[in-house]
């Protein structure tokens, strides 16, 4: 059929890849999830900074980053996991996992496009855009502007934080079959962590200690202020962390039967 | 014809076991190009486990198996590029549109300009009569709508094979016979491999077909082999004053292997076996009526359906496991 000539065959690898992070994609930011989803952290986030600051004129600069993160650090995991903890299941359970990977789209292929979606949707919504907003929120509010290099320094940080709990639901979700046992564990961890942190040695290796420090300046307030951090290793833990659910996620999808 | 064609799939003791229990037993399948090949079987017979295997998305726990000489383990992604595929209760993505269904279908194995792209769209709405509701959400859309566009997408890339896992299962009268003509014109241009439990359907469009019981292949073959190779011919006469003497005459006749009578409402009722099919239509009736006080009130070939075979398959089967 003549019309039909202009279709040529798709050699590409990645192509399945390709087609499956359209659709993570067009689903979020066709609808209005995105919206809700930033309106909500811009308002956690920078709307308490802000009420905060106007509150006590005397705040320190410091002192508001350190609100800004803490509040970005801490609480955006849990819409991660809610948001997260259907990516997988949500597809086992209704069968559309057993149509789609009828198609020749590797199972290596599914899971990064599902990673790889779903971290563009929330750090552009959790992190990204509320972070260009507090950039020019601190600007506003102590005529201080900050280094930008450090400052972005900085949302790499929160995001690597992201990053970890959205590769540790993603695994769970090649392994559980219900989004409350995805959940689940992740939630706990969020919040067990402040007091994991007092077991000798667990600041350099859980992600927590990337936004929140007991006894001083977190690690992100400090490379956004130019200070040097107690530490740099949880950075290098949390990003290995980041690897190891991502390989452990396409190792377990590929050995399930669907 | 069949026996030329070349085979599509090949399986050679394709075997799963779930968590101890086995699920699929030494499955050796011979599909050829382009027949509409029926996997029947009883509920948890193992279609849907074969299915499965074929397409990668389980892995066999022994044997294996080639489709268009790819092996269906190693070779998974290949395989899948040359195959379409309907699942038993088709589940898409509820928010998108029929028409998005099969642009986000067709983009796994084409590419091409939004002409082209739209214009196979079209086409394949057409072949399903989904053009009315090609952009409506799939939520909202009836079994058999939803069954139809199951099959759109899986030829939206014009596949050399179909497999179709319960294509009319869920469906009522209109909607099955929608179906099944879709599948004899699909069968021009594709082999059509499908499941069903449905006997009548696969009377009505297959060739060839596949018995599985508890997992088991009970028997494989074309269906008018499979039915004239269980019992042969034979033809039911209901008699009336028959000798025994009529009865030992036909029995001389070496195209009559044998006669079983029942008594039936005053006449005796003969099932008389045949091996010569050409003999049985010039002489039979004549041999019966050479005693002048027989009378004759039924004579007819029997006529098997593919369900007398399927259950007496099944039955034997069973049998054999106790």
């Amino acid at each position: 059929m003549s019309q039909n000539e202009q279709l040529v065959p798709i050699k590409s690898k990645w192509n399945g890849f390709l087609n499956i992070l359209f659709i993570e994609l067009n689903d979020w930011w066709k609808g209005s999830d995105w919206l809700v989803m930033t309106l909500i952290w811009i308002g956690i986030g920078n709307g308490i900074t802000a009420l905060t600051a106007l509150g006590a004129p005397d705040i320190d600069l410091p002192t508001m980053i350190n609100i800004f993160f803490l509040f970005l650090g801490f609480f955006p995991p849990i819409a991660t996991i809610l948001v997260m903890q259907d990516s997988i299941v949500g597809e086992k359970r209704s069968g559309t996992i057993s149509w789609l990977l009828s198609k020749p789209v590797s199972r290596r292929s599914f899971i990064l496009a599902k990673w790889l979606g779903n971290s563009i949707n929330l750090l552009t919504c959790i992190v990204l855009i509320p972070c260009i907003i507090g950039y020019l929120e601190f600007f506003l509010l102590t005529g201080e502007l900050l280094s930008l290099s450090n400052y972005l320094a900085g949302i790499g940080i929160v995001t690597i934080n992201q990053l970890f709990f959205i590769g540790l639901t993603l695994y769970l979700g090649t392994v559980m079959e219900t989004p409350g046992g995805v959940a689940a564990l992740p939630m706990i961890f969020n919040f067990a962590q402040q007091f994991l942190q007092s077991i000798p040695y667990a600041i350099y290796v859980l992600p927590m200690s990337l936004i929140l420090n007991q006894t001083g300046n977190s690690i992100v307030v400090s490379i956004i202020l130019n200070q040097t951090p107690f530490t740099l290793i949880p950075i290098l833990t949390t990003s290995l962390f980041v690897i190891l659910f991502l390989l452990l996620a396409i190792w377990k999808f590929e050995n399930t039967d669907l | 014809m069949t026996e030329v064609n070349p085979i599509v799939i090949e399986t050679h003791n394709l075997s799963k076991n779930y968590d101890g229990v086995q699920a699929l037993t030494n499955l050796n399948l011979k599909v050829r190009k382009n027949s509409i090949f029926g996997f029947l079987g009883p509920n948890g017979a193992g279609k849907t486990t074969t299915i499965k295997l074929l397409l990668g998305l389980i892995n066999p726990t022994e044997g294996g198996g080639v489709i268009f000489d790819r092996n269906i383990t190693r070779e998974s992604i290949q395989v899948r590029q040359r195959v379409g595929y309907l699942p038993q209760n088709p589940e898409f993505y509820e928010n998108m549109t029929a028409r998005q269904i099969l642009e986000f279908s067709l983009k796994f194995y084409y590419q091409g300009s939004h002409e082209a792209i739209q214009n196979r769209i079209e086409e394949i709405l057409k072949l399903v009569e989904l053009e009315d509701k090609a952009n409506r959400p799939i939520k909202g859309y009836s079994g058999g709508e939803r069954q139809r566009l199951g099959i759109g997408q899986s030829v939206i890339h014009k596949p050399d094979l179909l497999i179709l896992d319960e294509p009319t299962a869920s469906l009522d009268p209109i909607g099955r016979h929608s179906v099944l003509n879709l599948m004899t014109k699909l069968q021009e241009e594709t082999t059509i491999f499908y499941s069903t439990h449905i006997l009548d359907d696969v009377q009505r469009v297959s060739d060839t077909v596949a018995i599985l019981n508890h997992g088991k292949l009970v028997a494989q073959g074309a269906i008018q082999e499979l039915i004239a190779g269980k019992e042969g011919i034979i033809y039911t006469v209901k008699i009336k004053n028959a000798s025994e003497r009529i009865q030992k005459s036909l029995l001389k006749q070496q195209w009559i292997t044998d006669i079983q009578s029942e008594i039936s409402e005053n006449a005796q009722k003969w099932y008389i076996n045949i091996s010569d099919e050409d003999q049985a239509e010039k002489n039979l009736l004549r041999l019966l009526l050479k005693d002048d006080n027989v009378s004759i009130t039924e004579f007819y070939r029997k006529k098997y359906e593919l369900e007398d075979i399927f259950l007496k398959v099944i039955e034997e089967d069973e049998d054999v496991s106790k």
